[in-house]
């Protein structure tokens, strides 16, 4: 909903013009939800926060959600302009409230503060050295299986790890051109419990391993070229939980084609691509459509600023979840 | 023990490895139109032009610097990755 928003073209300008336009998540600046670690970042916040929702925030907002989310017009001192919560926004009412937002910060200018370099280079975050390669995950409901509802004609995205050992693992089992072989188990697990999962109205919840039914991935190197090698996978999975929030069974079954190609000098991801088509059913209290849908799935190899900040959903919800996302299982033996 | 010539051999190779080098270039072309269809359309990735900070103390100093109060997005999920 509010990616809508945002993508109107006259609100979108009007923030790239009078604004330092910051996008931030939970995870990073509420970690306290999630089991995250704070930081110099969350701290601060933290205090705009509670400003914010003194003053602004609708009554019993905070009591109710517990949650940061929603749009701030904020000094680089934490002076507070604006709170609003992200959801049923109207791009003039939000162009107006953003007007008067800035108003109010010209009438009341903050006060100079010292940010110093060293404190912005500890808040930068950088792709960990382990990645071998970061992709983009897109999901999109079918157009047979969609309704009118605008809930369903969303897009899903994510970003994924593809990480030093998986390309040493698979560049070590394709050493035969043709020669098929299991893709690693922890790069398979990574990819059904996390990533092939329906997000386009909101975060999906994700399985564990024991909600994994099926998952076989088989690959092949198809060509060699100087230190670059290229890599064809089928894959199936079948996948099903309940969700935590009403235990509403939910769940994907589905197939996957890749096409990679790793360099074998770097151990990195050279290119990727990637594309899935899946039944998905439950999590209707997440607005998905009702009984069985389709789903749509693409990746592709991404090196950017973007990517390099943010991480995959689950590995950015705290320590731990970020070691279970390098190295996760399920309980489905290959093969089956 | 006869010893192929070694003209013939690197002839041989180079030829092999760009036919195989064309082929690693491209994907199948109905993977790449499929992939196509699922990814964003310009009019759906509006909201990405916004030149977005990511480190909020690079954005506090370019707010002081550029007298311009930040605009702060934030979401369960980063606005930027998955939401």
């Amino acid at each position: 909903m509010s990616r809508a928003l945002i993508n109107d073209p006259k609100l979108n300008r009007y923030i790239a013009a009078n604004f330092v336009p910051v996008a931030a998540s939970i995870e990073r600046l509420q970690p306290s939800r999630y089991g995250g670690d704070e930081s110099d970042s969350s701290r601060w916040f933290g205090r705009v926060a509670e400003r914010a929702f003194a003053e602004f925030a609708p009554p019993g907002w905070w009591d109710t959600f517990q949650t940061y989310q929603g749009f701030y017009v904020v000094g680089h001192d934490g002076a507070v302009f604006d709170y609003k919560v992200a959801w049923g926004l109207e791009p003039d009412d939000m162009t107006d409230a953003l007007a008067e937002a800035s108003t109010q910060y010209r009438r009341h200018p903050p006060r100079r503060v010292v940010i110093s370099d060293h404190v912005v280079r500890q808040a930068e975050h950088v792709l960990p050295k382990s990645v071998a390669g970061a992709l983009r995950v897109f999901n999109r409901v079918t157009t047979e299986t969609r309704s009118d509802t605008d809930a369903h004609n969303g897009i899903g995205r994510d970003h994924a790890w593809i990480y030093r050992e998986d390309v040493i693992a698979i560049l070590d089992a394709g050493r035969q051109i043709r020669q098929r072989f299991d893709l690693p188990a922890a790069l398979v697990a990574r990819l059904v419990r996390f990533h092939l999962l329906d997000h386009a109205r909101n975060v999906s919840e994700d399985f564990d391993a024991d909600q994994v039914q099926k998952a076989q991935f088989r690959a092949r190197c198809i060509a060699v070229e100087g230190d670059l090698a290229t890599f064809s996978v089928q894959g199936t999975y079948r996948s099903e939980g309940r969700t935590q929030e009403d235990g509403e069974a939910f769940g994907v079954v589905g197939t996957i084609d890749l096409r990679f190609v790793l360099d074998r000098s770097t151990k990195r991801v050279a290119r990727f691509r990637g594309y899935g088509r899946a039944t998905a059913w439950g999590q209707t209290g997440n607005g998905a459509p009702p009984g069985r849908y389709g789903v749509e799935f693409a990746l592709v190899d991404v090196d950017d600023a973007i990517s390099a900040a943010v991480p995959p959903f689950y590995a950015g919800l705290n320590p731990a979840a970020a070691a279970l996302y390098r190295t996760p299982t399920v309980d489905a033996a290959p093969g089956r | 023990m006869h010893r192929p010539d070694w003209r013939t051999t690197t002839s041989a190779l180079l030829a092999t490895a760009l036919a195989i080098g064309a082929a690693a270039q491209r994907a199948p072309r109905d993977l790449e139109e499929h992939v196509r269809r699922v990814l964003p359309s310009k009019a759906e990735a509006r909201w990405l032009e916004i030149p977005w900070q990511t480190n909020l103390m690079r954005a506090r100093q370019l707010s002081q610097q550029q007298r311009k109060p930040m605009f702060i997005w934030l979401m369960d999920g980063h606005v930027l990755g998955c939401t």
